[in-house]
């Protein structure tokens, strides 16, 4: 019987260590995204607060419907940032159920944006051009968490001596 | 092969039936069966009308009835409706043995686990369809009871009925087990109930090398399965043996024959929703290599609208045969001379008229229930898959004849090799002593041409050969391991094995088998409340209910990763063609772009390294 040990049964020399770079890698880009697309929300809301023209509303009594608009607008946008933050945390304590809670938060900005689009003509709870953003963001961070590098998280971690230890010896 | 010769091999290997705890009916003497019914025929547009009453059948007697009626559908009927005294009297015979038997059999409720959404609607649509369609009557089973017990206590002992017969080489034992009554509905939750029930197996044997009849292939009839999956080799370690005598685990109520004990997950499809199916498939299909996903095998492939029964067949009750509880009586041989197998077409029992015809009785061993005759009649080592496999002792003969056959084929290709390669030559010789004159072109494109098409021949042939050279090195390797005494393969001719279910995969099995029993009233009680209060936003949240119980199936059935990843790339496709109707031309644009960048950049690195280098 040949005792020779294949290319692949030869122990790692002592200065090669394995790395668990992809995975952390995967974690940071995942979160990375997310806090972006929480930025935007937040940058957005923001914007929108700030940039009402509150004065017709201190003019008359009951505030003007484009101040309504861009209130509800900004509003609008406050739960998905709470809820992207609650995303972040997640992955960053569990990266598995934060992969899982990530792509369902990712689809439920999805599903209000279609709905959006669909019903809401007359632009009362978003801007158009913003919206096609919103879904454009939350595509590509569904095609990134679907990925092989995305699906890494919903494996375990490698532990530490898995890391500096020699894998093979 | 005399009688008694047949008898004797009958004998030396029949089986040892384990039936499950609970198990009312058992193998019986077919002809005492048939004493015991009247005769009936149904005609189209007419009401059933008696052609015999009890008296007057028996088994002699059984064809000439026929005979005299051609037209219309002939059954036997052994019960009769029974009285309200009756009645009672089973239901307290039944609750005094059920008492003992309920101590020890409990039905498993997983079968709804197992399956989607569609298919407990489906399964839902059926047990309501029952009421509609033909069935047995309530009380048949329970008279079927009564009857049974009644010929027991006349002395009728547990009989099979054997065949003996020779077909290509082997020799043919069958067993054909008669029941007075098929109560798996009824009474094991399973697909139908039937008067009478014919089971088979068979055992193939095959002279050894001293000439002496030995056992090689075994076969169980089991519901659908046919043709290669139901044999198993006399040697496979599935194959439980005493002795000589192969032992079956009968399904509940049902009577198929298994081959281990275990709880058999039976997937009913109906043929009226298989493009349904089919459909449902190849999306399955297309999804799962969209999100990379490895596609499962034909036979761990979820079934998509069928039906899900559970056949118990635990082996934890009487055993039947040499060694077991109760022997066998004295075969009962029967063939093409019996009257009553080859003169009688029609049902053994009841004709319920069921458009699905599971609950309409069977007929005889010889016959399907439209009269026509049974594959595992007229052709049993067809029907097991076994007319391509040779016996034992003659494998190594055939391979041999297998081998020369080779070889003097290889022996024709080369000589045809060495023909075809002088004439290409002496083509070729001509092609070159042509080519330089203008006058000779259209000669010489044509002798090109014939060149081209010889040589591909010529490689067409090498090709053969190399093939010829493969198979007899694979050929010479089989002899030397047959040479060697070693055994044949013994499961690769199984393509779809039937194995016990196991439970152990579903998470929180009484989470999900409460979830399986309410899901789907839930999910039509939400629908109806739904389209009652008719919110503003309807088809949102009508995806909303259905995303919702589609997560919670997911969770009790471990499969939340894959629907959660499926559900969002769904809705990011939905977004994306959104975003390609708005955009189109800006996406076109920007995707030349991409392109037209990613040239330059690639150009430029090519460049560089080829100034450097």
């Amino acid at each position: 019987m040949n005792e020779t040990p294949t290319p692949q049964q030869v122990p790692l020399p002592g200065f090669i260590r394995r790395s668990n770079h992809q995975y952390r890698w995967s974690l940071w880009i995942t979160v990375s995204v997310l806090l972006l697309q929480a930025m935007v929300f937040a940058g957005t809301a923001a914007f929108l607060l700030a940039t009402i023209d509150w004065e017709p509303a201190s003019v008359f009594e009951e505030p003007p419907v484009a101040v309504l608009v861009q209130m509800q607008q900004a509003l609008a946008l406050l739960p998905f940032v709470a809820l992207v933050l609650v995303c972040i945390i997640v992955c960053l304590v569990r990266p598995r159920a934060g992969w899982h809670l990530g792509l369902l938060t990712e689809s439920l900005i999805l599903l209000v944006a279609l709905q959006l689009y669909v019903y809401d003509r007359d632009h009362v709870l978003s801007e158009r051009s913003l919206l096609f953003v919103y879904m454009l963001g939350a595509i590509l961070i569904i095609i990134f968490m679907n990925s092989p590098e995305g699906r890494l998280l919903l494996d375990p971690p490698p532990h530490a001596h898995e890391t500096d230890a020699h894998p093979h010896g | 092969m005399d009688e008694r010769q047949q008898c004797d091999l009958l004998q030396r290997y029949e089986p040892i039936i384990r039936f499950t705890h609970g198990e009312e009916f058992f193998p019986m003497d077919a002809e005492a069966y048939i004493r015991a019914c009247s005769l009936w025929i149904k005609r189209p547009g007419e009401p059933p009308q008696e052609l015999a009453p009890t008296s007057q059948v028996t088994p002699e007697t059984l064809a000439a009835f026929v005979a005299d009626s051609n037209s219309g559908v002939h059954y036997l009927k052994f019960t009769e409706p029974l009285s309200a005294a009756e009645m009672a009297v089973q239901a307290l015979r039944q609750r005094r043995e059920g008492e003992h038997a309920a101590a020890d059999f409990q039905i498993v409720k997983g079968r709804l686990v197992r399956v989607g959404y569609l298919s407990r609607v489906v399964d839902g649509l059926f047990r309501v369809a029952l009421l509609v369609r033909g069935r047995v009557p309530g009380d048949a089973a329970a008279a079927a009871s009564l009857g049974y017990h009644t010929l027991l206590a006349q002395g009728h002992r547990h009989v099979y009925h054997g065949r003996v017969l020779e077909e290509s080489g082997w020799t043919v034992l069958q067993y054909w087990f008669f029941y007075l009554y098929n109560n798996w509905r009824s009474r094991f939750s399973g697909a139908n109930d039937h008067e009478a029930d014919w089971e088979m197996i068979s055992i193939y044997l095959a002279p050894d090398s001293n000439g002496e009849l030995r056992p090689e292939w075994v076969a169980y009839a089991s519901h659908d399965y046919a043709g290669d999956d139901l044999r198993r080799h006399w040697r496979d370690p599935e194959v439980e043996k005493v002795g000589d005598h192969p032992v079956i685990y009968a399904g509940a109520g049902s009577h198929a024959a298994y081959f281990r004990a275990g709880e058999y997950l039976t997937n009913i499809e109906l043929n009226a929703l298989a493009p349904i199916t089919r459909v449902t498939r190849q999306v399955q299909r297309a999804w799962k290599r969209l999100m990379r996903e490895p596609e499962a095998p034909a036979e761990d492939a979820e079934p998509v609208l069928a039906i899900p029964f559970v056949d118990y067949a635990r082996g934890d009750g009487l055993v039947i045969g040499p060694g077991g509880d109760e022997p066998w009586a004295p075969p009962v041989r029967i063939d093409e001379t019996v009257a009553w197998v080859r003169g009688y077409r029609g049902l053994w029992g009841l004709y319920t008229q069921d458009p699905f015809a599971g609950e309409d009785a069977p007929a005889g061993p010889m016959f399907n229930r439209d009269g026509t005759v049974r594959r595992a009649w007229y052709d049993p080592v067809g029907w097991a898959g076994l007319d391509k496999v040779s016996p034992a002792a003659a494998a190594l003969h055939l391979v041999r004849r297998q081998r020369q056959q080779l070889v003097d084929h290889r022996t024709l290709l080369r000589a045809q090799v060495a023909q075809k390669t002088a004439e290409l030559r002496g083509l070729d010789v001509q092609a070159t002593a042509i080519r330089p004159q203008p006058h000779l072109r259209a000669l010489y494109a044509q002798i090109r041409r014939e060149i081209l098409q010889r040589s591909g021949a010529i490689s067409d042939l090498q090709a053969e050969i190399t093939a010829t050279d493969a198979l007899l090195e694979s050929l010479d390797r089989h002899e030397a391991h047959l040479l060697a005494g070693g055994s044949p393969p013994l499961r690769v001719h199984i393509d779809r094995a039937h194995t016990p279910a196991a439970l152990d995969t579903v998470q929180s099995r009484q989470v999900a088998e409460l979830w399986a029993a309410i899901s789907v009233t839930v999910l039509l009680v939400a629908f109806v409340l739904l389209f009652a209060f008719n919110p503003r936003f309807l088809p949102v949240w009508l995806v909303a209910i259905l995303a919702l119980f589609t997560f919670i199936e997911a969770s009790v059935r471990g499969t939340f990763t894959r629907v959660v990843g499926s559900f969002a790339t769904a809705l990011a496709i939905a977004a994306a063609l959104v975003l390609l109707y708005e955009f189109f031309w800006w996406v076109v644009g920007g995707m030349i772009l991409a392109l037209a960048f990613y040239i330059l950049w690639d150009n430029l690195r090519e460049l560089t390294r080829s100034r450097r280098g």
